[in-house]
């Protein structure tokens, strides 16, 4: 035989013996449908990951291990009712994940935007409903923005429709606020809230595109609310007091600031900048504030939060010890704190003695609210409890003609 | 084999067979068929080598150390935004796992740092995906294994113990599913609350009274730390208790404290009994309403106040029924509603009750049924169901509407649910500001002063006085006036 030819059949060989073990193998391995655990490069660190998505299909269908679920279900409800079938919460939570997954975008909008039409506000606590919407969030976010819109006035639950996608771009989230009705970029407090607190530096990048939005404001207590939530009694707060403020100027920062007044064991006089955003707040805004300062009233700067400090200070000293506090009411005597000290004294003690309470109230000086609002407080108390002594009292007292017409509704 | 080598098998294989094909000396000091034969056998090892990983036994033999597991393998996501529905749920690599083998044959070294790792990424925000995997993957663990996971967890690492909540929550959640009772006894052995609640949930699953009877086990200060964790999983609508009436109602009698409104179990029994009442009310509304009567007289000792705290404990498991019959569709909670005497009511379900009228038969039928109402109270309570339904569907519409209202309790109901509703769409949960705006968008003078006198009573709870709410406000003085006028303390005839 010529040595081309035998070259030629040696190669012949080797290639159909190669090509033999491959049609072997091919069949043996073939179709590595395994649920997601394919193998793909066994040199990286081992690993179990999600199944690719399927071309032709913008959702993203989880890996399968269970039986496919029932066929059938138009609703939401239904599929979460079929899935309870499966055995255990634990069960019955992962056959309607799975059910959920392999749903289409535009089925699972569809069937999230009939739960949006049901008017039951717990609905959208359930989690059917909130892994259903988060899943739509993440495949389709476009989707889950409009749904947003249309749900959100009457499911809270609902916030989770825009909570993948704002982590994912809090940019591109953020521009998308700013064209919203101001009520709505209200509502997305809740999303900002979750967004910012597991990591504040993502408010950091779109804090400059919010400062002139409420949404910027829920923003910037959500991400000290984050800070807070991390820190060990006694730490050291410079970082979180520096983080807000590279906050952009005005009502971010001064949330920011005012927030850090729940820091742990923070003493809010200790840090002038926290005090003075405590101290820029409405009234009802430093509301939210009492219980971290009011044990600290003194320390804080004059104005409405101090007022409410002293006077809820003062409330639950009286509830505990009236004669106790009274005295400390009195030793305030002159002083700017007295006034609110009084309120808080008449506000624990109307309801029990009216007529003691209404004389106090008589002693504030008649500048600034306090006055008129213990007034106010003792006197609705006195006429609940004995109407005819507080006719006669109000047409006695000492009262200026304001006072008389806020107390009876007619001028004298 | 890894990849590299296996390439490097491959290549190395073909080169073998080229040289072998083609050296002229081999020609010469072989025969024909020993030649032949040699080519074929060496084509056939470049193709097992070339198939090696397909052929050669699984990769679990051989597990990759724990120490060569990077966490550098794991992917970042893919920003999406609005604009494009693109998909985002990528790969997530659940490091510490082979591909090629399921998670139960691993290590509990590499099952353990595997769910640690997938953990840490749902705790930041992860995916569905990352929900579903986590879910799955534990389902493959037995008992043994779960319980030897939890164990691992709870251990500290470089002197810090991590604290894996959805590796926790999962692992639990299986534990249970294998074996309520074992599970049941683990949680009570290390008084662990959320660990006991998982295993109750599971039990009230397979049957309520005998999640009732191990509940009046539990000692009551750690019974109170289970309930509240109770409490939030039966919220989730997932996983219905079962059983029948009469049977909770012995395991109850036995253990009243249990359902005492004092005792800190009272809002989960309310629940339990309440899935349980409401699976009955499915099939037969009627039968469901007797045995909770039923239930009722048997479980409210005899006294002087018997008739109305049996009433009132009709009302309560009712209103679970109801709320949890409406969310499963069907019309079973309307037939519970309407068997319920009027002191088998609360102020909640008859709001619900309107809306859900309004939801199913529209405006009118929910008007109707909002002013057919047999008391003051439960006037402004459907009302507020009605204004609420009405303004999502048309807000300027049902504000209007409020104008065509009679002066009375229906009105001051849909007002008040003004309110409500206005915090409810902003997320302003007691913000006076907010409220204020509402009230503000009221359509004539008299409704805003009406909404602004009711918001001033209110606000006298946060310690705010009437006058200085009424200064706050955004009305002229004369209208000012009037309110001062409307809330003076002093009453003068």
């Amino acid at each position: 035989m010529s040595p081309r030819i035998l070259s030629a059949l040696c190669l012949v060989c080797a290639v159909s013996g190669f090509q033999l073990v491959d049609a072997l193998t091919s069949r043996h391995t073939s179709p590595p449908n395994t649920g997601g655990v394919a193998r793909k490069d066994p040199t990286a660190a081992p690993t179990l990951t999600h199944s690719p998505p399927p071309s032709g299909n913008a959702s993203t269908p989880l890996p399968s291990e269970n039986p496919p679920a029932p066929k059938g279900p138009k609703s939401l409800l239904e599929l979460a009712n079929s899935c309870e079938k499966a055995g255990s919460p634990a069960q019955s939570r992962l056959a309607l994940m799975e059910a959920i997954s392999k749903l289409k975008p535009e089925e699972l909008a569809g069937m999230l935007a009939v739960e949006a039409d049901n008017n039951d506000f717990f609905r959208s606590g359930r989690f059917d409903f909130q892994f259903a919407a988060k899943r739509l969030s993440e495949i389709a976010p476009e989707k889950a923005a409009a749904l947003w819109l249309k749900t959100h006035a009457a499911h809270p639950g609902s916030d989770i429709l825009l909570t993948s996608w704002a982590k994912k771009d809090p940019q591109a989230f953020a521009s998308w606020s700013l064209g919203l009705p101001t009520d709505s970029q209200r509502a997305l407090s809740g999303t900002m809230a979750q967004l910012v607190t597991e990591d504040p530096q993502r408010l950091l990048g779109i804090a400059a595109q919010l400062a002139g939005s409420p949404a910027g404001v829920s923003g910037a207590r959500g991400a000290i609310a984050g800070m807070i939530a991390k820190a060990s009694k006694g730490a050291d707060p410079a970082e979180a007091i520096a983080y807000a403020q590279a906050l952009p100027e005005g009502p971010m920062r001064t949330a920011a600031l005012a927030e850090l007044a729940r820091w742990p064991s923070l003493d809010p006089g200790a840090h002038p900048e926290i005090a003075a955003a405590l101290s820029e707040l409405s009234p009802s805004q430093a509301r939210r504030y009492l219980p971290q300062v009011t044990a600290v009233a003194d320390k804080l700067p004059q104005g409405a939060l101090r007022d409410s400090a002293y006077a809820a200070q003062m409330t639950g000293a009286a509830k505990k010890n009236p004669q106790a506090a009274a005295q400390k009411v009195e030793s305030l005597s002159g002083s700017p704190d007295y006034p609110a000290a009084v309120r808080g004294f008449v506000e624990a003690t109307a309801a029990k003695d009216p007529a003691a309470a209404i004389e106090w109230a008589l002693t504030i000086p008649q500048t600034g609210t306090q006055r008129s609002a213990a007034l106010e407080k003792a006197a609705a108390a006195y006429f609940r409890s004995k109407p005819a002594d507080a006719l006669k009292w109000v047409e006695t007292a000492p009262l200026s003609s304001e006072e008389y017409l806020m107390l009876t509704g007619r001028t004298r | 084999m890894n990849e590299a080598l296996r390439r490097g098998v491959v290549a190395r294989s073909s080169f073998m067979l080229l040289r072998l094909s083609c050296t002229s000396s081999l020609l010469n000091y072989m025969k024909p068929p020993i030649l032949l034969s040699a080519s074929l056998a060496a084509g056939i090892c470049a193709g097992i080598a070339a198939r090696w990983s397909e052929i050669a036994p699984s990769p679990s033999a051989t597990p990759t150390p724990v120490s060569d597991v990077s966490t550098s393998g794991l992917t970042v996501e893919k920003t999406t935004s609005p604009l494009s529905d693109a998909s985002a749920a990528e790969e997530v690599p659940l490091l510490g796992a082979s591909e090629n083998e399921e998670f139960h044959a691993l290590t509990p070294e590499k099952q353990r740092d595997a769910l640690l790792n997938l953990s840490t990424h749902i705790s930041k925000g992860g995916t569905c995906s990352d929900q579903f995997l986590m879910a799955r993957v534990v389902n493959q663990l037995t008992f043994e294994q779960t319980s030897l996971l939890l164990e691992s967890l709870a251990k500290p690492e470089d002197g810090k113990t991590v604290q894996p909540a959805a590796a926790r929550t999962a692992l639990l959640e299986r534990l249970a599913a294998l074996n309520p009772e074992r599970a049941l006894e683990l949680g009570k052995s290390s008084q662990d609350p959320k660990a006991t609640q998982t295993a109750l949930m599971a039990m009230a699953q397979k049957n309520g009274a005998e999640a009732l009877k191990a509940m009046a086990q539990l000692p009551e200060k750690f019974r109170a730390s289970v309930m509240g964790e109770m409490r939030q999983g039966f919220n989730d609508g997932i996983g219905k208790a079962t059983g029948t009436l009469s049977e909770l109602t012995a395991a109850l009698k036995a253990n009243p404290e249990l359902f005492d409104p004092k005792s800190n179990a009272e809002g989960t029994v309310r629940r339990l009994v309440g899935q349980v009442a409401s699976q009955a009310a499915a099939s037969d509304p009627n039968a469901a309403m007797r045995d909770l009567r039923k239930m009722a007289s048997e479980l409210v000792p005899a006294g002087e106040n018997s008739k109305a705290a049996e009433s009132a404990l009709v009302a309560k498991v009712a209103s679970q029924m109801t709320r949890t019959l409406r969310s499963e569709g069907g019309s079973a909670d309307l037939a519970v509603y309407n068997a319920l005497a009027d002191n088998e009511k609360n102020s909640f379900m008859v709001t619900l009750e309107a809306a859900a009228q309004f939801r199913r038969q529209g405006t009118d039928a929910a008007i109707q049924f909002a002013e057919k109402q047999s008391s003051d109270q439960f006037s402004k309570d459907a009302a507020a169901g009605v204004w609420w339904s009405l303004a999502q569907q048309d807000r300027s519409a049902a504000l209007q509407w409020i104008e065509s209202l009679p002066q009375g309790a229906f009105r001051d109901g849909a007002l008040n649910s003004v309110m409500q509703e206005s915090m409810f769409r902003t997320r302003s949960w007691g913000d006076t500001e907010q409220s204020i705006k509402a009230g503000m968008d009221l359509v004539s003078k008299k409704s805003q002063l009406d909404y602004f006198a009711v918001m001033a009573q209110q606000r006298r709870g946060d310690g705010t006085s009437p006058s200085e709410f009424i200064s706050s406000l955004p009305l002229t003085d004369a209208d000012k006036r009037e309110l001062r006028r409307r809330m003076a303390p002093i009453q003068m005839k």
